[in-house]
């Protein structure tokens, strides 16, 4: 039996290839699915963790438990950490993550303390675990230094030494802690110390947060436990977990225990729920997202899986109707069919898994839309799905291949032989019209969509998933104009037929008569064209405006390559009236101009920016405007904006400010919504940078409105924020932007941001590198390449972009395969056919112009018919979809942006398929010997 | 006075056989085809007829000796001379699937017309033709919805259609039932008869063999009789 099928499969080498391709593409498109989410999901859980830690200053994947017990209870640190261990072992036990990192703190009651040189300050006294190993002693002893007179030795930090001016060798006296004979505990400070490595996690709770504390060593600690009258020992633990731990698989059982230890224990402390809540918030929209963007390509493969099949059946459905009529029932010949495609199948999956791992990888490095890069995909593994997926994909492919068998295996050798003359009948869709309902439904789905964008666009931004219709709609819509043609197609062919019919040479007689008699069969290749084509054209273009878009509002909203801020210390002094009074100096601008020379900036800028200043007109002020400080001709040169999106050239407002001290430009929002004008004067107000209670206003100069601006360097109109309610509002900001000289004039010297237009060619880092090598303390570093890199591989970016890319190399791959496939069986079924031309005494010319005429009316035409549907498709449905990645409203509104290179790279590729096919058919036919072929007729 | 239509002198086939020995398909035939009657080749099936039968009509080119039609030499013809030749000049009825399957009866004759450039009337001819064959009625039938018969008629239709002067048919009966078979001869009869044409045909049944004005038999790539 087995040597039976193999030789069957081996009988029709090229068309079983072509199945098994298409089985291949399809396991591995199906493959590709749980590795690529997985991978996706695991990605942007991490960068979540990552974010996190980088906005809260602190390691964001901590568990813990704060509390406090009387020393009645526990004697020592020992008991006591007995006590904590015993919970995080419960919690390992649940939580499949190691711990990296433990942080243990234990304190005893803080009291105020008196110093031998008349300080008085309040001190906790606290035993840390394992701090030896975490800090250097910057000056002094250890704890453990030997000290007389009956002191405890501890220590303190650098920066609580500096704030209590305090000094090593003072000695603290607790008077409220006293030993059994009402002696008070008295400390020494031996020596001060200071993390050894800032980023070590270790120190969850930063130097900075142990405010007020005094340390000791845990032998110290416990005598000073047991010796003196201490009630209560406070005590922090806080377990480091590794974050690179948690993944999409364990995520959600993670976020179960930590409610449900939180549930339990009061004192169970952790800081990383919300992360993990935003993961599964952003996960339902990855996984809807990859699924609706290879739904499509699945689509095309099991069409092109049941169209080699089809072709396959057809050949042999003479065979099929012989064996019938032996005896051999249905159920054995649906046996047949089923080994072939399982063996095809099981062969497929061997070699479809792999491809499927390396599409992923290769959709996983992806850049841009089929630009694809050296990149860490390390989260992209193989994953026990994939198995799962492919042998699902490989058993709807068995089922597509067989399917069919059970209308050639009902019909007897008779019925075959009467089967072309019913070939005729309509096809349901056209019958039905199908094909205009689809297009009216895809239609209405837009017009509605279109209506809702703003609130679908909100609810996006509030972390809803994105409704996946949106999607498949731009293919339904394909798919649908796809047939609607093909029915004009055959329309416009009848036409051509009908008003020639008289004068017709007879190659195009035949070639007319070749396509309007066999439509459904090449319906099938024809609809398949527009397809591949129409969609490649959309995602192409998709791919490239959501690209090209957040590109654009991301070097909108920087207006410039490189940002950076330097820490400038600051100068506080009193008054003789106790008040606080505050000053900067202004750090050495020369070593930014330095970098110009060095080549490695083409210009930089002094650009003072506070996005908290406010705005006064009248009587009404706005608070949390955008307030710049520029000088003109530096500004110009370094800060970029695309063209377009003001009246005149930006340079023009420069220039209108450059010559009034005291100018503005405003934003136009600003100057619709209180109706101003060139000429107007405006105030604007910036607050100290030391927090009292209310904002201190530094001074609210006023300034003459020199020019009024609908985008600026730098400037979003727009900002989000959660309400109370959890829901995101959109706010609309304002600007102005003032001369440096007379902003420094009124608010004194202020911090300023240094932007850099950065030479081409040079890497920001080197820039960054340079500066730090010079000493300079940067708090704040931007850069445009990092920003764009971070958002290439932002999960939905890159899997659109990813699977974008895949979906049009399969189509592609398809769509040549297909088309040879389809004329080589056309030619090779119709090789009698040409014998009865030849013999007839058409020439060889004659038959290659129906040949031509015939592609002409189908394929190139259907090609062509591709282009539009395409094109149509962008303009209706790009800046939809783009909604769900580009959400926000933005002074640059979605433009749909198209990349001819695209367009001729899918064209130079269909031209090929079309030269090769012909090349191919040419030869076929040349080889063919008339007698030979006429011979064919005879069995 | 018996003209002959057709000579051919001397005509040898040779096929390379899988072993790279040659074979002789046809080992020196010299045959002459009268004009305006009906000649049959005779032979069990392999004994060559229809390689001389794809010889004469110009299909299949001999290894040596040569053919005559109307005193002009095949050897003489260019590829494309030869086609016209077969477009023009000459009619083919095949074995079996005889008929273009994409076009119904009417369709098939038309092409043929047009494939002769045929200067007259074509719709007029065309059911002229179809009547004669007695297939009016199922004119815009299309092949497959047609017995054996019936087709083999159209094949008739289609190769009489643009007045050739030499038909050449392969086994036009042999997938038919011995009535339809005799039809078919009737109708071959009438052509020569009544139209003048010269019909050159194949055949392994020796029933038919008294309609032919002119019987060759074959065996074995030589004549024997």
């Amino acid at each position: 039996m087995f040597k039976f099928l193999g030789h069957k499969l081996l009988n029709k080498k090229w068309l079983n290839a072509c199945l098994l391709l298409g089985i291949i593409l399809l396991v591995a498109v199906a493959s590709c699915n749980p590795m690529f989410k997985n991978g996706a999901l695991d990605m942007m859980l991490s960068s979540k963790f990552d974010a996190a830690i980088e906005n809260n200053n602190r390691y964001s994947c901590m568990i813990g438990r704060t509390g406090s017990v009387a020393t009645e209870d526990f004697a020592d640190t020992d008991s006591l950490k007995e006590k904590i261990v015993s919970y995080e072992k419960m919690w390992n036990e649940y939580l499949d993550i190691d711990a990296m990192e433990n942080q243990l703190y234990m304190a005893m009651e803080g009291t105020f303390a008196v110093s031998n040189l008349g300080n008085r300050k309040y001190f906790d006294i606290v035993y840390m675990e394992d701090m030896e190993k975490h800090m250097d002693i910057t000056y002094g002893e250890g704890m453990d230094a030997s000290v007389s007179d009956g002191t405890y030795p501890c220590i303190i930090s650098q920066k609580y030494l500096d704030t209590y001016n305090l000094v090593v060798g003072e000695v603290l006296t607790f008077d409220d802690i006293t030993d059994a004979s009402k002696k008070p505990l008295s400390c020494t400070i031996v020596g001060v110390f200071q993390e050894n490595d800032s980023s070590d996690i270790y120190w969850y709770d930063t130097i900075n947060d142990l405010e007020k504390r005094i340390f000791v060593s845990k032998d110290n600690f416990n005598e000073i436990l047991e010796k003196y009258n201490a009630l209560t020992i406070y005590y922090n633990d806080y377990q480091m977990l590794d974050y690179a731990q948690m993944t999409h698989s364990n995520a959600m059982d993670t976020l179960y225990y930590l409610n449900e230890f939180q549930n339990a224990d009061g004192h169970f402390v952790q800081n990383f729920s919300d992360v993990i809540i935003d993961y599964i918030g952003d996960a339902k929209t990855i996984k809807i997202i990859i699924w609706v963007l290879e739904l499509p390509v699945i689509v095309l493969l099991l069409a092109f899986i049941y169209m080699v099949s089809s072709q396959i059946l057809e050949m042999e459905d003479g065979e099929i109707a012989m064996l019938k009529s032996r005896g051999t029932s249905t159920k054995q010949i649906l046996g047949i069919y089923l080994g072939e495609s399982a063996i095809l199948s099981i062969i497929a999956m061997a070699i479809g898994i792999p491809i499927g791992y390396l599409l992923c990888k290769l959709a996983a490095s992806s850049k841009s839309f089929l630009q694809f890069g050296i990149r860490d995909t390390h989260f992209y593994g193989f994953d026990i799905g994939m198995l799962v997926y492919s042998l699902a994909a490989a058993v709807v492919a068995i089922l597509f291949i067989t399917l069919p068998v059970f209308k050639y295996a009902k019909n007897s050798i008779v019925e075959v032989k009467s089967r072309n003359g019913k070939a005729n009948t309509k096809p349901f869709w056209e019958k039905f019209f199908i094909d205009i309902i689809l297009v009216a439904v895809s239609i209405y789905l837009l017009y509605n969509y279109n209506k809702q964008k703003p609130s679908i666009a909100m609810s996006i931004l509030s972390g809803s998933r994105p409704d996946p219709l949106i999607f498949l709609n731009s293919s339904l819509f394909i798919f649908a104009v796809g047939l609607l043609i093909l029915r004009l197609i055959k329309y416009m062919i009848k036409f051509i037929y009908f008003i020639g019919r008289k004068k017709w040479s007879p190659a195009v007689y035949a070639s007319f008569l070749q396509i309007t008699r066999t439509v459904k069969k090449q319906g099938f290749i024809s609809v398949f064209l527009v397809m591949t084509i129409a969609m490649g054209m959309f995602n192409s273009n998709m791919a490239r405006t959501i690209n090209e878009n957040k590109t654009e509002r991301l070097e909108y909203d920087m207006g410039t390559d490189l940002i950076v801020q330097e820490h400038w210390p600051m100068g506080i002094y009193m008054d003789k009236e106790k008040k606080t009074h505050w000053y900067y100096t202004e750090e050495d601008f020369e070593r930014y101009s330095k970098l110009v020379d060095a080549g490695l900036c083409n210009s930089v800028a002094r650009v003072i920016y506070d996005d908290e200043a406010t705005i006064k007109i009248g009587g009404t002020e706005l608070s949390d405007c955008l307030m710049l400080g520029i000088n003109t001709k530096d500004f110009g040169n370094t800060a970029e904006l695309k063209s377009g999106l003001n009246e005149k050239h930006w340079f023009h407002y420069l220039n209108d400010m450059a010559t009034v001290s005291n100018g503005v430009i405003i934003s136009s929002n600003l100057a619709e919504k209180y109706k101003l004008a060139v000429g107007d004067s405006i105030s604007y107000a910036r607050y100290s940078p030391i927090s009292g209670e209310t904002p201190e206003e530094i001074a609210s100069p006023s300034g003459t409105i020199c020019a009024i601006v609908d985008a600026w360097p730098g400037f979003n109109q727009f900002t989000y924020s959660k309400n109370s309610d959890g829901k995101v509002e959109e706010k609309e900001r304002y600007l102005v932007v003032a001369n440096y000289a007379y902003a420094v004039g009124a608010f004194g010297q202020t911090p300023y941001q240094v932007w850099m237009n950065v030479a081409d060619g040079v890497d920001y880092q080197d820039i960054i590198k340079n500066l730090e090598d010079q000493g300079i303390r940067l708090t704040a570093k931007t850069s445009l390449v990092n920003n764009i890199t971070k958002m290439q591989e932002s999960p939905l970016v890159l899997i659109t972009n990813g699977l974008f890319s895949l979906t049009f190399i399969i189509a592609v791959i398809l769509c040549t395969v297909g088309f040879l496939i389809y004329w080589i069986t056309s030619i090779k079924q119709r090789e009698l056919l040409f014998g009865i031309y030849r013999a007839m005494g058409m020439s060889m010319k004659e038959i290659n112009k129906m040949l031509i005429n015939e592609q002409m009316f189908s394929s190139v035409l259907a090609s062509i018919a591709g282009y539009g549907v395409g094109a149509a498709a962008t303009i209706l449905f790009v800046k939809l979809v783009a909604v769900v990645y580009l959400p926000e409203s933005h002074n640059i509104g979605i433009s749909i942006v198209v990349n001819p290179l695209d367009i001729i790279k899918l064209t130079v590729v269909v031209l090929l398929m079309f030269i090769v096919c012909f090349i191919v058919l040419r030869t076929i036919l040349k080889k063919m010997n008339i007698t030979q072929a006429l011979k064919l007729g005879e069995d | 006075m018996d003209m002959n239509m057709i000579q051919a002198r001397d005509i040898k086939r040779c096929f390379m056989l899988g072993s790279g020995e040659p074979f002789y398909a046809l080992k020196g035939i010299n045959i002459d085809v009268p004009a305006s009657k009906l000649t049959i080749l005779k032979g069990r099936s392999g004994s060559g007829k229809t390689t001389l039968l794809n010889i004469l009509s110009a299909l299949d080119e001999p290894s040596e000796g040569d053919i005559m039609i109307e005193d002009r030499a095949y050897s003489a013809m260019s590829e494309s001379q030869r086609e016209e030749l077969r477009r023009y000049e000459i009619g083919f009825i095949f074995q079996s699937v005889a008929l273009i399957p994409i076009m119904n009866a009417y369709e098939n004759v038309d092409f043929g017309l047009r494939l002769a450039k045929y200067e007259g009337n074509r719709d007029q001819r065309i059911k002229e033709v179809l009547s004669m064959v007695g297939l009016a009625a199922r004119m815009y039938h299309m092949p497959n919805q047609m017995s054996g018969g019936e087709q083999q008629r159209v094949a008739i239709a289609r190769a009489v259609a643009h007045k050739p002067k030499v038909i050449f048919a392969d086994e036009p009966t042999g997938a038919l039932d011995t009535a339809s078979g005799l039809n078919v001869m009737k109708l071959f009869k009438d052509l020569v008869n009544k139209e003048g044409i010269t019909i050159v045909m194949t055949t392994h049944d020796p029933n038919l063999m008294e309609l032919g004005d002119v019987v060759y038999e074959i065996e074995d790539g030589e004549i024997i009789g």
